[in-house]
């Protein structure tokens, strides 16, 4: 076993992105989808939130759907906090941070010629990689 | 006879409506009994005067002549029996609309209204269980196929489906003319606050429900914020809200019902005219002899092809296709009105990211290669078999030009040492990884485990991958 060291990034947002769409057999394959919060995304990865999800089309480039939930609390580096109320039901993600993921999604799927499940983070105004690996057949 | 309508409304509890409203709409018209049972209970908002059908000239001059408009004008409709398209009218003057009515009156009841600007349209459908508010931008006619934003209310939560794109709304000018007007999306604050309006006409609503169950009501607000209720609507049946698929067979046509595969769902997404009813009602047709139970549709779920849906025994979901969701639970009330102008940005400063990110000198970074210790951004392809895969994909990952957060892998070989030593770091590991900590300048930490094939094998260890976040220095 090897152990990765690596300096926390405060996210002010966190989400997984799938560049498949486990959810649906019949366009899959065409479909990413992305799972965004508000903080660090441990409670988003281990499905403690279900977070805000945004179904897109891969080609066109256009979200198909989306699922804008009410935000109540966050992780922070100071642990769990609650998200200013104003901003609760305001999405994740707004379009120009979709669009820079579905680039990103597409570069790293081509750069492991597999479909991804790639985590990351929004902090320092910029999209933090923190984990990518490729989606089995069977769904992962 | 005529009978004088008070100026202002009375109070819901003088209303008898049931035994009225029956004998009016037989009387009247739907139309006009509506309005009326409206009109009676405060929920016009703008002046209305009614009359019947066989008040005197006289007796509407006079009243025309006391109506608080308008620079604007009026407007004038009849109402007869279930008669639709009956002639109906904008005018400048009393005196126009005088000479409107002589000439068109017959024996119809009359509804004239001052002339005011619409705004937003909106239905409301109330069962006594589950409710929905749909609005839409501009004038919403009965054929309408524009796609509404939903406020559904059940229980004590709110779910607003929310039209993500900007709509063409259909608008009447001071000439009475209709234009086009591009307006932006409505925001889930303003779908919430369009919910709000409603509150004032709770009861008002629950005594027009007694007469018409399912409440099918479609109201308007004009420029001045007022809401005017002007029509009850027929529902077709009970509308299903539930979510959508997000691949559909989408029925432009009757041609589209013959190449569905037997497979996919159904997108209703047939567009109709005003007056011709009739492609609408040959697909529905064809839906049918293809036993098709369910449909989705893009307009709303109230709109008039699914009422004809419904009445043909089809059920009606909403796509939610162009549509973001947002849920709200209505049990403490979030008034939250003073911060609305803040922008999301300005709000998203208020999450901590603590100071700058600071860069790493390359240079310094390709110091640390050695067997133990590897720079993230520094990992080559023969490193492979000692990082494990996530280190290794993250280094791909670095390589390609992406942002990962700095940091280090202790490789297997370290590792192997230090279960040797049975859970002793040598003093040369630990230096490095002091080391590493000081060029990389890592504060906080998250550490994780990076497995290789051989420990995959190792089912036992399984609790050791667990991602251990926060480790502060030292």
């Amino acid at each position: 076993m090897a152990i990765i060291v690596q300096e926390m990034i405060n996210a002010r947002i966190s989400g997984v992105l799938f560049t498949c769409n486990p959810l649906n057999r019949d366009t899959g394959e065409s479909e990413f989808v992305i799972n965004a919060t508000f903080g660090l995304g441990e409670p988003l990865v281990s499905g403690k939130v279900s977070g805000d999800t945004f179904i897109i089309d891969k080609e066109k480039r256009l979200i198909k759907e989306s699922t804008i939930t009410q935000k109540n609390s966050m992780l922070t580096k100071d642990g769990e906090v609650s998200v200013p109320e104003s901003i609760k039901s305001v999405s994740a993600l707004n379009n120009s941070q979709i669009d820079q993921l579905v680039q990103i999604g597409k570069e790293i799927e081509e750069l492991f010629g597999a479909p991804q499940d790639i985590e990351f983070a929004i902090a320092h105004d910029k999209i933090w990689i923190l984990q990518s690996r490729s989606i089995t057949k069977s769904g992962s | 006879m005529t009978e004088k309508f008070p100026h202002n409304s009375i109070e819901s509890e003088s209303v008898e409506p049931v035994a009225e409203i029956e004998s009016d709409v037989e009387k009247f018209g739907t139309k006009f009994a509506v309005q009326k049972l409206f009109y009676k209970l405060g929920m016009c908002g703008i002046d209305t005067r009614l009359f019947e059908p066989e008040t005197s000239v006289d007796e509407i001059e006079k009243t025309l002549g006391e109506m608080e408009a308008t620079d604007r004008g009026f407007t004038i409709r009849f109402s007869y029996k279930n008669a639709l398209n009956l002639p109906r009218g904008f005018f400048k003057t009393p005196q126009e609309c005088l000479d409107f009515i002589k000439k068109e009156r017959k024996d119809y009841a009359i509804i004239v209204q001052e002339y005011t600007r619409l705004i937003n349209s909106f239905e409301l459908y109330y069962d006594g269980n589950v409710s929905y508010l749909q609005a839409l931008a501009g004038i919403w006619e009965v054929d309408a196929t524009e796609a509404p934003d939903i406020i559904q209310k059940k229980d004590d939560e709110l779910t607003i489906w929310r039209f993500r794109q900007p709509r063409e709304a259909k608008l009447i000018n001071d000439e009475n003319k209709f234009y086009k007007e591009k307006r932006d999306p409505f925001t889930f604050a303003q779908l919430q606050e369009f919910y709000k309006k409603l509150e004032p006409y709770k009861d008002r609503l629950e005594i027009v429900r007694k007469i018409f169950n399912p409440l099918f009501c479609h109201f308007y607000e004009d420029d001045q914020g007022r809401l005017c209720f002007i029509n009850l609507r027929n529902v077709g049946g009970v509308p299903i809200n539930e979510g959508s698929p997000s691949a559909f067979h989408v029925v432009k046509d009757i041609s589209d019902i013959e190449t569905w595969d037997g497979n996919l769902p159904v997108l209703f997404d047939v567009q109709t005219e005003r007056d011709n009813d009739a492609p609408l009602i040959e697909t529905i047709k064809a839906l049918r002899d293809k036993e098709i139970k369910s449909v989705f549709v893009n307009y709303g779920i109230l709109s008039h092809p699914a009422i004809l849906l419904r009445e043909a025994g089809v059920q009606v979901q909403q796509s939610y296709q162009l549509y973001e969701k947002q849920i709200i639970s209505t049990q403490k009330d979030e008034t939250e009105t003073g911060k609305k102008n803040i922008s999301v940005a300005d709000q998203l400063e208020q999450i901590e990211t603590g100071e700058a990110y600071k860069e790493i000198d390359p240079k310094v970074e390709q110091e640390l290669h050695d067997p133990h210790i590897i720079s993230l951004s520094q990992i080559l392809e023969e490193d492979s078999s000692f990082i494990g895969g996530k280190a290794y994909n993250l280094g791909k990952i670095a390589k390609a030009g992406f942002s990962i957060p700095r940091g280090f892998v202790v490789t297997t070989r370290a590792f192997k040492r230090w279960v040797e030593n049975t859970g002793k770091l040598d003093a040369d590991i630990s230096d490095q990884i002091s080391k590493a900590f000081q060029l990389l300048r890592l504060e906080n930490v998250a550490v994780r485990s990076s497995s290789t094939v051989e420990d995959l094998s190792q089912a036992s260890s399984a609790g050791v991958y667990k991602t251990s976040l926060y480790f502060r220095r030292d």
